[in-house]
């Protein structure tokens, strides 16, 4: 069992970072950190399983607090009164099937049409404003065959590829390079910078020089650079701070479904703990898999597609099943890491869905939704309006307050989740 | 009035008429003063405040103040005749055609404003695929891959070379900083010498994976057409009766003439297949592999010609192997008594001569590299035939050979669990193999010299660093041990190493060449071995420098080791202990603490030697950088513009870097600069306005419409020249762009994007119901289409080749799912279309039916809007919202039919879908792989079912497995309810089949040609078709029209218009 070295250890290693940058040179980039952290932190992570969930095994038949468990909530059973069911509820235009897998956190009208834009994904937006305080602002992962496409979205829209590989986000978050490597790392740092530098003034210099519409394109790329080089120092900066020390070995990649996710939800605990990143976002495309999982012969992507079949139904259920056990014992990892008087599940939001409602006929209404953890009163299924569905960016401005960011507003929501409430 | 005249020709034929016009419920109030007496009159009476119709209000309607895009389809509506409705009043044709032609000049005022200064498109940054395509030509580097380090690139108008799409992160340019520091580091060798290119030549048999197929049971040693001898059991003792176990792997390690492979795939613990794995490439290039290989059918014990026909498994004999001299079991042809099958076959199973008949077979081999296809070869019956082929492999990396026409070619699956001896079926035979390389053109290679010239890498002096000590050339320099950091500390005169480490000290060596550090040490003594250490130069070990230290202070002894200097400059030494040891309960306090002590180091540099001298010359960084910038700017570049590039590598250089590092970091800078990343500034920053691209603007456009890539030297030239413009020059280059082979690009790339071509492995056909699906067909369905398309250009087919041909283009693997006999090999040719064949032009390519399908079932909707989309170009809406979508099912209780019948019976669904899903009906005659089939498949074997009093099978089709192995790789499938495939277009127009939807799309080929134009020009500019560019892309049409429009007219007439050369 792995476990982090020293259990308490979010607050320790938080007032010693925080002691460490004050010793440096200050940077503007990095003073908000200092604000206002006198508990410890508040969390998200978001997994968006990529091919629907059958309604018939997820939703419960009854609303309130009184619901039967339904095939796939029995698996979370244990947690029943720390977690929240959604049904009715969708992001207002979002249609185009597999498309939607862009705007699981983005809420973005209308993704799959020729002038479809983006916009910043939960995850992306709440990293601009506490990412700061972390080694990572936000990590972007991915449980695919191929790929490394992911759930999070900057301010203008761009896909930020995700981490395919748990080892590498290990080895990046706590494998401690020694003083040489370090000093060579920052040192190639500072070479980027300068480059980017060089290149920024050229941009700088073609700007005033350009149409409005070229110089929007030129901005971009000017914005971009400066973002990157303000990255960079920020990264020589946390490159001269000791990693945390975790006495687990590094994960294996793994080849299977279940092996792949089951690292990645490890990996994602003792980010938290260890308080790595407080944003985390999973995106699990299934397309392709199909070994090692219980009572499932198909590829994963062909399934969802099972046109009423009984038997791609019954194998439907079992690679859901089998998701649903991965979150149970996510949950349970959660639930054990202690962090003050309170566990990290208590600090951690967790957000499980799907893009897609229904993955037979790609429908993106009535998506399967669950919230955990975080300090909200759970134990309920709140039921909206099937035909007319309840807008569920509102959702997203209730977990980003919880966050302790102020916001009114996300994407098209029309106020905070209702029914939902906090402790 | 001659310019609007053009944008009255008919803009699209089938244009789609639902329009919720809910924008414009916001619209400026005092609009109502502007309200035109046309749409007062002819529109008010359904758009009004109390009906408005599709949401559509016209008596608030400001054509001063409403979208271009809602007056575009205000005016289309009203063109077309669609508007005001048939049974309404109709206004006179010179009214109507009047406020047409101030509608549409209102739009066109517009959509200048829109555009602004900046023009129709925008600068933009290259997209992944050009961006690794310029790098391969700019550093000349054929094989680079950088593509997937990038994040995916968006894509508007479906494409994703607009620049309203290519947008740039954080991510995208950290993204940028890596990709070009792995392309430039690619682009230099860390060979010294120029590379012996050698021939290496094996037999087949000889190579592991052979070995190892064997035992797998997948492969039989042949010397001539019969066994080899020497099969013994890898299992000592085992007797080789067991040959049929699984367990007890057979094994040969002798010499064989030919290897026999008798299945697709080699087990799941081979699935790279036969491979060329003696040859071990130390040093990346090129090489060219040559082998031998013909197919055969195995009959137990030998080989014969290679004829279709019963593919048996015996129940194991038992007795062909008897124990030689060494007691070694080896295997001896059967008595031909045991030769006769009766009695003994366990399963049988007849390959496909109903549709081959029973003629020598040719099978298919497909050479691959790390799982991509390098080449498909025939392997004629009996004839053993060469093959040759190049490819760029790098240290350590293997060709894999695997037949793609034996069973088990699809997914990765078992071998035989029978033996090969209990075997007859089809089978491939490899002599040998043969690897020459690596072909060395020139040296250094061409990727080094666009980079550095004949500027040898690596030997130009560094600036030294201040306060360190200098090394003299001859001289010895003895360095202060005081002055050394890391690791230790002085004790007196000597330096003390009391616990591991390493302690460094940084020399400015004087000249490039051999030194060599000697070290005078000695060692406290404890525990069982001497203090051990290693002399360091940098991060790396010197060479031979691992010492024991068996001195003690008495007599220390010097230890020397060598080491190479590449360049004058700093270079940092190093002492590293490593076996620090204390014993702590050691009595004698003398032995229990291990420690090193430095008494004196020294560095002797080499002695002058002529060649130093002349190696010595200073490089040129700023002209190196210079003539880099100058290509990869893909225009002039000033000497001033250098400077800041020119800055980032001196000032590595002063920070102590080697003269590579500090250059690649100038490069890199180079290659991250938008001068690099945007196209469109090759002509200098553009102008304001509409103006002609310069002739460097030109060149690029050309170049990435074309190649994907930048300019090549000619296309520079000719814009240095200024004469890239004058239009014979363009036609010209580009019917000598399109004989390039970089055009292979534009056409991947263009197919990839327009017909949806890259969506070929989103999903995988249901190996339940597709079971002969296999990687050769999927790579024959791509190459199929893409040839198709080089074909158009090659001979300027017109457009109408499209949906019809008469001629296919088509391999054995085609034929096969096409039903066309007698087509057998690899190589695609041209096939005459048999009479009433179904096939013909991309719209029933097995291409363009996959991925308009899913993996299971295939859906008429999505099919009717590829063939609207993408071949008529009338651009999809959104569906309203809050409309569920059909909900697939095949259970066989409603048809597909049924379920596109709902279509129609929504007025809100209508209006699109009537046009969208017929000709999505015609082509439900073809399944997910692109196959005909008159009944829908099921999942199963057929079962029995009573027809009146008889019991008979369900309707069923045979089908030839592609995963699985040997005799169980025919398979029935059940039959479900028949298609039908004849419907209706929304103009009334009726069709029976396929056929009959070809004869309606062909009645109107200017809308297929209108179509190819806008799609190409989007790609080719980067940015949409506006209603204000209708009259240029009608232009086209209408001077294509001489050759029907044909391919290669057409992307003539696409770079020769003025929406091309323009802004």
């Amino acid at each position: 069992m792995a476990h982090v070295a020293a259990s308490a250890l979010t607050r320790r290693t938080f007032l010693r970072a925080a002691g460490a940058s004050l010793a440096l040179p200050f940077l503007d980039a990095m003073r908000p950190a200092f604000a206002a952290e006198l508990e410890s932190p508040r969390r998200i992570i978001a997994i968006c399983t990529n091919l629907g969930v059958l309604e018939k095994n997820f939703f419960p038949a009854e609303t309130g607090r009184d619901y039967a468990l339904t095939p796939y909530l029995e698996t979370l059973k244990d947690f029943r009164n720390q977690f929240t069911v959604f049904s009715g509820t969708s992001h207002p235009d979002v249609t185009g099937g597999h498309s939607a897998e862009a705007t699981f956190l983005t809420a973005a009208p209308q993704p799959g049409t020729a002038s479809f834009r983006n916009s910043i994904s939960l995850d992306q937006f709440a990293a601009e404003r506490i990412g700061i305080n972390t080694r990572v602002p936000a990590l972007s992962l991915v449980v695919s065959k191929s790929g490394n496409q992911s759930l999070s979205f900057t301010s203008s829209g761009v896909m930020l590829p995700a981490e395919r590989s748990p080892a590498q986000v290990f080895k990046a978050l706590f494998v401690a390079g020694d003083a040489v490597s370090v000093e060579k790392q920052v040192e190639q740092l500072r070479t980027g910078r300068s480059i980017l530098d060089s290149v920024a003034a050229r941009a700088a210099a073609l700007q005033k020089q350009l149409g409005s519409g070229d110089r929007e394109r030129l901005d971009q790329y000017f914005t971009s650079v400066r973002e990157v080089e303000r990255r960079l120092l920020i990264a020589e900066e946390w490159e001269r701070k000791p990693k945390p020390k975790v006495d687990v070995p590094v994960p294996k990649d793994g080849e299977y479904l279940l092996e792949k996710l089951g690292a990645m939800y490890d990996l994602a605990q003792l980010a938290f703990a260890t308080d790595s990143t407080r944003l985390i976002s999973i995106l699990v495309k299934l397309d392709g898999f199909s070994e090692h999982i219980p009572g499932v012969g198909t590829e994963s992507h062909n399934l969802s597609h099972h046109v009423g079949r009984e038997d791609k139904l019954r194998e439907l259920k079992n690679l859901e099943l089998a998701q649903f056990q991965q979150l149970a014992a996510l949950f349970k990892r959660l639930q054990s890491s202690k962090e003050g008087g309170a566990t990290l599940l208590d600090r951690t939001q967790v957000l499980y869905g799907s893009n897609l409602g229904n993955g037979n006929n790609h429908d993106t209404k009535n998506m399967p939704m669950l919230l955990a953890g975080g300090g909200f009163k759970h134990g309920q299924h709140l039921a909206f309006d099937k035909q007319k569905n309840y807008p569920l960016p509102n959702l997203y401005v209730s977990m980003l307050q919880r966050l302790g960011i102020e916001t009114e507003k996300f994407a098209s929501s029309t106020g905070t989740m209702k029914g939902l409430e906090v402790f | 009035m001659l310019v609007m005249d053009q944008w009255l020709r008919p803009a699209r034929t089938l244009s789609i008429s639902l329009v919720l016009f809910t924008e414009l419920s916001v619209v400026a109030a005092e609009a109502a003063k502007e309200f035109h007496p046309f749409l007062q009159k002819h529109c008010a009476e359904c758009h009004d405040e109390d009906v408005h119709k599709g949401g559509l209000r016209v008596d608030q309607l400001s054509l001063q103040h409403a979208s271009p895009d809602l007056l575009v389809r205000l005016f289309d509506r009203i063109q077309t005749g669609e508007m005001p409705p048939k049974k309404a009043d109709q206004p006179e044709p010179a009214i109507r055609q009047a406020f047409l032609a101030e509608l549409g000049k209102t739009v066109v005022t517009k959509e200048a404003e829109v555009a602004g200064p900046s023009g129709r498109t925008l600068v933009r940054r290259m997209n992944r695929v050009e961006y690794e395509h310029t790098l391969r030509d700019l550093l000349a580097l054929p094989l680079l891959r950088v593509k997937e380090l990038l994040p995916e690139d968006g894509q508007q108008f479906g494409f994703d070379k607009v620049a309203g799409a290519l947008d740039i992160s954080h991510v995208q340019m950290t993204k940028y900083l890596q990709a070009a520091d792995e392309a430039l580091r690619q682009a230099v060798v860390n060979v010294a010498t120029r590379p012996e290119t050698k021939t290496w030549r094996e037999p087949a048999m000889r190579q592991d994976s052979a070995r190892a197929a064997i035992a797998q049971k997948c492969c039989v040693p042949l010397n001539g057409r019969e066994l080899a001898p020497g099969l013994t059991s890898l299992v000592a003792g085992n007797p080789v009766e067991d040959y049929g176990n699984s367990y007890r792997a057979p094994s040969f390690s002798g010499d064989a003439e030919s290897c026999a492979v008798l299945t697709g795939v080699i087990g799941a613990h081979q699935p790279e297949g036969i491979q060329i794995d003696r040859f071990h490439p130390t040093v990346p290039g090129w090489y060219r592999v040559r082998f031998s290989a013909w197919s055969l059918r195995w009959e137990r014990t030998h080989a014969v010609a290679a004829v279709r026909g019963m593919v048996r498994s015996y129940t194991s004999l038992g007795l062909p192997f008897i124990k030689d001299a060494k007691g070694h079991w080896q295997a001896t042809p059967l008595p031909p008594e045991k030769l006769t099958p009766k009695g003994t076959i366990n399963y049988e199973c007849m390959e496909n001569v109903e549709f081959y008949g029973t003629g020598e077979v040719t099978h298919i081999i497909r050479a691959s590299l790390k799982g991509e296809p390098l080449g498909y070869f025939d392997a004629p019956s009996l004839k053993p035939t060469l093959h040759e082929f190049k490819v760029w492999l790098n240290p350590g990396e293997r060709v894999s050979f695997h037949v793609m026409t034996l069973p088990g070619s699809g997914a990765p699956g078992g071998g035989f669990s029978d033996g090969i001896l209990d075997y007859d079926g089809p089978g491939v035979a490899y002599d040998w193999f043969e690897v020459e390389g690596p072909l060395v053109e020139q040296w250094p290679p061409e990727s080094q010299r666009r980079l550095f010239g004949e500027t040898p890498v690596g030997k130009y002096p560094r600036s030294p660093l201040a306060g360190a000590p200098t090394i003299i050339e001859g001289a010895t320099t003895k360095l202060p041990l005081a002055d050394c950091k890391g690791a230790g500390q002085m004790l007196g005169a000597e330096r003390l190493l009391n616990l591991n480490g390493t302690t460094t000290i940084t020399v400015n060596c004087a000249v490039a060449g051999e030194y060599e550090m000697a070290v005078a040490a000695f060692e406290t003594h404890a525990g069982d071995e001497a203090a051990k250490m290693t002399l360091m130069v940098g991060d790396h070990e010197m060479s031979h420098a691992r010492f024991s230290v068996d001195a003690l202070r008495a007599g220390p002894k010097t230890f020397r080791a060598k080491f190479r200097v590449d360049s004058a400059g700093p270079v940092t030494v190093g002492v590293q202990y490593v076996n620090d040891f204390f014993d702590e309960k050691q009595t004698d306090p003398n032995l229990r603490d291990r420690n090193l002590f430095l008494a004196n180091i020294e560095v002797t540099a080499p002695k002058p030697s002529p060649a130093a001298a002349v190696a010595a010359k200073p490089a040129d960084p700023r002209g190196l950088l210079l003539a880099f910038g100058t290509r990869a700017f893909r225009r002039p570049v000033m000497a001033e513009e250098i400077a800041p590039y020119a800055a980032i590598a001196e000032a590595e250089l002063k920070r102590g870097a080697s003269f590579e590092e500090a250059m690649l970091a100038g490069y890199k800078a180079i290659l991250c600069a938008p001068d690099f990343l945007f196209v469109g500034l090759e002509s200098g920053v553009p102008k304001p306005g509409a103006v002609r691209l310069g002739d460097y603007a030109l060149a690029s456009r050309l170049s990435f419409f074309l190649w994907d890539s930048m300019p090549d030297e000619t296309l520079l030239e000719l814009a240095a020249k200024n004469t890239l413009s004058q239009p014979a020059t363009l036609r010209a280059q580009v019917a000598r762009m399109l004989a390039d082979t970089r055009s292979e690009r534009f056409i991947e790339h263009f197919l990839d994007e327009w017909l949806d071509l890259k969506k070929m492995d989103f999903t995988t056909p249901d190996p339940n119901l597709y079971p002969e699906f296999d990687p050769w067909l999927r790579h024959s369905m791509l190459a199929e289409s893409r040839a198709y398309f080089r074909k158009l250009l090659t001979q300027n087919l017109g457009v109408r080749e499209l949906v019809t041909s008469e001629k296919l283009l088509i391999n054995q693997r085609l034929a096969e799912l096409y039903g066309i006999r007698d087509v057998t090999g690899a190589t695609l040719r041209e096939v005459p279309l048999p009479a009433g064949s179904p096939r013909g032009g991309f719209l029933t390519q097995a291409a363009v039916l996959k991925v308009t399908a899913n993996g299971t079932a295939t859906s008429p909707v999505l099919r009717g809007l590829w063939v609207t989309e993408r071949l008529l170009g009338i651009p999809r809406r959104p569906p309203p919202p809050n409309i569920p979508a059909i909900e697939p099912d095949a259970t066989g209780a409603v048809t597909i039919r049924q379920m596109i019948e709902k279509h129609r019976a929504d007025a809100a669904c209508a209006s699109c879908h009537a046009k969208m899903d017929p000709p999505g009906m015609a082509l439900e005659s073809f399944d997910v792989i692109g196959g005909w089939r008159d009944r829908y498949r099921l999942a199963g074997s057929p079962q029995k079912i009573r027809r009146g009093n008889e019991s008979v099978e369900e309707p069923s089709v045979l089908v030839v497995s592609a995963t699985t192995v040997g005799y169980r790789s025919r398979l029935k499938l059940r039959l479900g309810s028949e298609v039908d495939a004849s419907g209706e277009l929304s103009d009334g127009q009726k069709f029976a089949d396929v056929n009959g939807l070809r004869a309606l799309l062909l009645q109107d080929e200017d809308a297929l040609a209108r179509n190819v134009a806008r799609q190409l020009m989007i790609y080719a500019t980067g940015a949409g078709i506006r209603f204000s560019d209708r009259p240029a892309i009608e232009a086209i049409v209408a001077r294509t029209k001489a050759t029907r429009h044909g391919m290669r007219s057409i992307v003539q007439e696409v770079v020769a218009s003025e929406l091309f050369q323009t802004k």
